[in-house]
């Protein structure tokens, strides 16, 4: 695809299996990109704080709202006032439409807000046009 | 006043200042005393009572001249100086009686004959007789017959009358008792409130017992006229020997009375009534009997306050029966109409009337006979208006002197008592009474009074029975009436108090249910929706990673997985949408029915869908009153359920018309497709209801939703149809009233 250099792509979501399918989606239909996920929110908000995860470069964030313990919401609070995250786009991926959701994600700054399709072939889709979009047709200002 | 009005000066009896009339009955003696007991004006009849060759009794002091015996107990009266506490004294073999009253600057005093020889115990025993006879009796009629009687054998009177006043001072004889040779009865009669005017009903009170002797009497001037002191005439008003006022003497004399003596009857320090005695010749009651007949007036007058208290709290107690009944019926379902007029026992029941209405929240509801709505409004309206509704409570019996109605409903509606819910004008209770042709016996024409050729008015000379029909009046509103209509009042603004308390608890409930529900929609679509995407995504996957493996049965065993998940899916929408419905408050207004239908088609891209189905929108389909959102609902409910069902037909037409039916515009979708067995057309709305077979896609949410829009909106929606040949979907909403 359009991606050259290897990218690193995060996904932190409690759901074991819209990791996997996210994984396989990556796998099979994109190039060139690192996944690293994480199913507990918890670790997730300790490895950003502690900036094992930005040793990583991630040039992309997956994010989940309803999270035990540690929320969507809590990340983006975190990852706002992180300065290695300012240019990374944060995407929220959740199963909520909620306007209200929506409201209090953009509000913490996320870039984008994505509700997950409950169709394979509909998820499979909308994950490969936002990843193809954030990651090639978008520029960012450290590209 | 320095000078007492003749008789030609006074146009009315009740402008007449009686009680400074100079003169007194010349059965008795009075003397006006300075504080140091010197006299300064005294009856010219005194000089008989003195042994004097003074001719002018004028500064003599009072103890030098009526003896020893006076002089000792008028000595221990000035030490108490308890007013009007009589004494007895002797005086040449003969007895007196002085009677002392305090004025501001003088002291009078009353010196009268005793006849009687005194015995206290046998008073007494008369008295506990008299009281015997008169509380047991079992009624105020009753009461007032046994009182009569026994006024009558305490003093031999030839005519003893109980005499009520009414409520404008008008009098009617209630019991009476008479010797035989008095021939004319005058029970029952009426005698207009002129006959006793103002002032002589105040003197009633203060005096308690007044005796003229005789009309005929000449009377004794007082001399001087004028008080020293005060330089003007003294108020004898307190004295039992005041002269009458010449008008009365000539009404007395019309009615040819010659003794008169009259007791006050009170109830609430008011006066209630009158003992009237008459008599056909002179007659002289001394002090000590007068005192005893003041003594049973008294009794009379408790009595009849006991009855009078009593009567009224059986009524009170009658009608708060009803009215507890009312309060329970308006608690059923907290509307203040329905309850004060849709029950067996209704607002008419608590105080009897013709008819009975209800202004509340904008809306009046009569029972009964009643006025026209139009002029009820404007009778309150005009009530208001005048300011004689400015209090909580207004009534009457004759509304037709208020001027505000023409004389014919004022007739029909003589008596109005209205009760404030609030206060705004709007907010009234109302019973009506209807005019009451009642005919009064007067004791003479009362409004034809005597005038002699010098335009002066005079007593009436007939006493002949005047029979009258008064009109536009009804029946009296009595004081337990009023005062249950005011409980009740009362009653329903405290519960109109606690319903805005329980509706706004509701609401608030209902807002907390509300919340719930949009949680729980919020948890379906988040928390189902994930394992369905799992169960979705790994069957795809199966299929995409093993469809070389796996045989026929297996592939069409994922396929099956993957339809289910869809279909559920699907349900999970329409589940969401109609629980949606219930959330949202909807904003009502005018919307154009065709543009949605158009849009319908372009948002569900109707014509490549179903290229071979004809879809009509009638071109004259009018607007409709409605929310914008629920309205698309159920349009595009209707119409894509009619493409649906109609695409197997060759060719499939769809019709988006309507018709007037009464007030509403009912909008009709009709289609040319399979239709339904119309067996079914009741269960057809209920929600998961399909009644069509598998091949049709659907969740039997739809038509749900289109009912519940129509519910919404106040409306009505209903299925025609035929297997095989089609259906009919029509409805109506309701619009707003027009202005």
């Amino acid at each position: 695809m359009v991606a050259e250099k290897i990218k690193t792509i995060v996904y932190i979501d409690d759901h074991e299996q819209d990791i996997k399918l996210l994984q396989r989606v990556i796998e099979r239909e994109l190039k060139n990109i690192n996944l690293i996920t994480y199913n507990d929110s918890e670790t997730a908000i300790e490895q950003i704080m502690d900036g094992t995860l930005s040793q990583y470069n991630p040039s992309l964030l997956f994010i989940d709202i309803k999270m035990p313990k540690i929320s969507g919401f809590d990340i983006l609070q975190t990852l706002r006032q992180d300065k290695n995250y300012q240019t990374v786009p944060k995407i929220v991926l959740s199963s909520s439409a909620q306007k209200s959701d929506i409201k209090q994600a953009f509000d913490l700054s996320c870039n984008s807000y994505i509700a997950k399709p409950t169709s394979f072939p509909k998820f499979k889709e909308t994950i490969i046009y936002a990843i193809t979009y954030w990651l090639s047709y978008n520029l960012r200002l450290n590209d | 006043m320095k000078q007492y009005p003749t008789h030609n000066d006074i146009e009315k009896c009740e402008d007449e200042p009686i009680h400074l009339i100079p003169r007194i009955q010349s059965y008795g003696y009075l003397f006006i005393l300075s504080d140091e007991d010197l006299i300064l004006q005294y009856s010219e009849n005194a000089k008989d009572l003195v042994d004097t060759k003074n001719n002018d009794l004028s500064n003599r002091h009072i103890q030098d001249i009526l003896g020893a015996d006076f002089k000792s107990y008028f000595r221990s009266w000035k030490e108490e100086r308890i007013d009007k506490e009589s004494f007895v004294f002797n005086l040449k073999e003969k007895t007196f009686c002085c009677i002392p009253s305090s004025q501001e600057s003088y002291v009078s005093l009353d010196i009268e004959p005793i006849e009687t020889a005194w015995d206290a115990g046998a008073f007494q025993q008369h008295m506990l007789r008299l009281y015997t006879k008169i509380s047991s009796s079992k009624d105020l009629k009753s009461l007032t017959d046994k009182a009569a009687v026994l006024i009558q054998e305490l003093t031999g009177y030839d005519r003893v009358m109980i005499y009520r006043f009414d409520e404008k001072w008008n009098g009617q004889v209630l019991s009476e008792s008479k010797k035989s040779h008095v021939s004319e009865s005058w029970l029952g009669l009426h005698y207009p409130a002129s006959d006793i005017p103002k002032q002589a009903r105040e003197l009633f009170i203060k005096q308690g017992v007044r005796i003229l002797e005789n009309i005929k009497d000449d009377n004794s001037r007082i001399v001087p006229e004028l008080n020293p002191k005060t330089n003007s005439l003294a108020d004898i008003g307190k004295s039992h020997l005041r002269g009458a006022s010449k008008f009365h003497l000539e009404y007395l004399t019309n009615m040819g009375v010659e003794g008169t003596l009259t007791c006050a009857i009170k109830h609430n320090d008011d006066l209630w009534g009158l003992i009237a005695c008459h008599h056909y010749a002179p007659k002289f009651i001394d002090n000590r009997k007068r005192q005893s007949l003041q003594f049973l007036s008294e009794m009379i007058s408790s009595q009849i306050s006991k009855r009078q208290t009593e009567l009224y709290l059986e009524n009170l107690s009658k009608t708060s029966i009803i009215r507890s009944k009312l309060i329970q019926n308006l608690e059923k379902d907290w509307d203040v109409i329905a309850g004060l007029t849709a029950y067996p026992i209704k607002a008419s029941d608590l105080i009897e009337c013709c008819g009975f209405t209800i202004i509340h929240e904008d809306e009046l509801f009569s029972i009964g006979h009643t006025p026209t709505e139009k002029n009820i409004k404007y009778l309150i309206e005009s009530l208001h208006t005048n300011k004689s509704f400015s209090k909580d409570i207004f009534y009457t019996i004759c509304i037709h002197k208020y001027s505000i109605w023409d004389n014919k409903t004022a007739q029909e509606f003589s008596g109005i008592l209205a009760c404030k819910l609030s206060q705004q004008q709007n907010e009234v209770l109302i019973w009506w009474r209807p005019e009451r042709l009642q005919e009064i016996h007067w004791g003479g024409n009362p409004n034809n009074k005597q005038q002699d050729k010098d335009q002066r008015l005079n007593p009436r000379k007939s006493f002949e029975k005047f029979s009258e029909q008064v009109h536009s009046t009804s029946n009296p509103w009595k004081d337990f009436e009023i005062s249950s209509a005011k409980r009740l009042t009362s009653d329903i603004k405290n519960i109109i108090v606690t319903k805005f308390g329980e509706i706004s608890m509701l609401n608030k409930r209902l807002n907390e249910l509300n919340k719930e529900l949009e949680n729980f929609s919020y948890s379906v679509s988040h928390d189902l929706r994930g394992p369905l995407r799992g169960i979705d995504g790994f069957a795809q996957i199966l299929l995409e990673d093993y469809k070389d493996v796996m045989d026929d049965s297996g592939i069409e065993s994922l396929q099956i997985i993957i339809n289910a998940a869809d279909r559920m899916n699907q349900l999970m929408d329409d589940i969401l949408s109609y629980s949606g419905l219930s959330k949202v408050r909807p904003k009502f207004k005018w919307l154009d029915a065709k543009a949605i239908c158009k849009q319908i088609i372009v948002d569900n891209n109707l014509k490549k869908e179903y290229p071979n189905t004809t879809i009509n929108i009638a071109a004259d389909l009018p607007e409709i009153f409605g929310d914008q959102a629920m309205m698309y609902q159920l349009f595009a409910n209707l119409i894509l359920n009619a493409c649906k069902y109609s695409v197997i037909k060759k060719k499939p037409i769809v019709t988006i018309d309507w018709y007037i039916s009464g007030e509403n515009n009912v909008y009709q979708i009709k289609d040319n497709g399979i239709g339904f067995d119309s067996a079914h057309t009741s269960k057809i709305f209920d929600i998961f209801t399909r009644i069509v077979k598998e091949e049709y896609k659907g969740t039997g949410v739809g038509l749900a939703i289109a009912q519940r829009v129509v519910l919404k909106h106040n409306g009505d929606i209903w299925a025609e149809a035929k297997e095989g040949e089609g259906a009919t979907f029509s409805f109506y909403v309701s619009t707003p009233i027009e202005d």
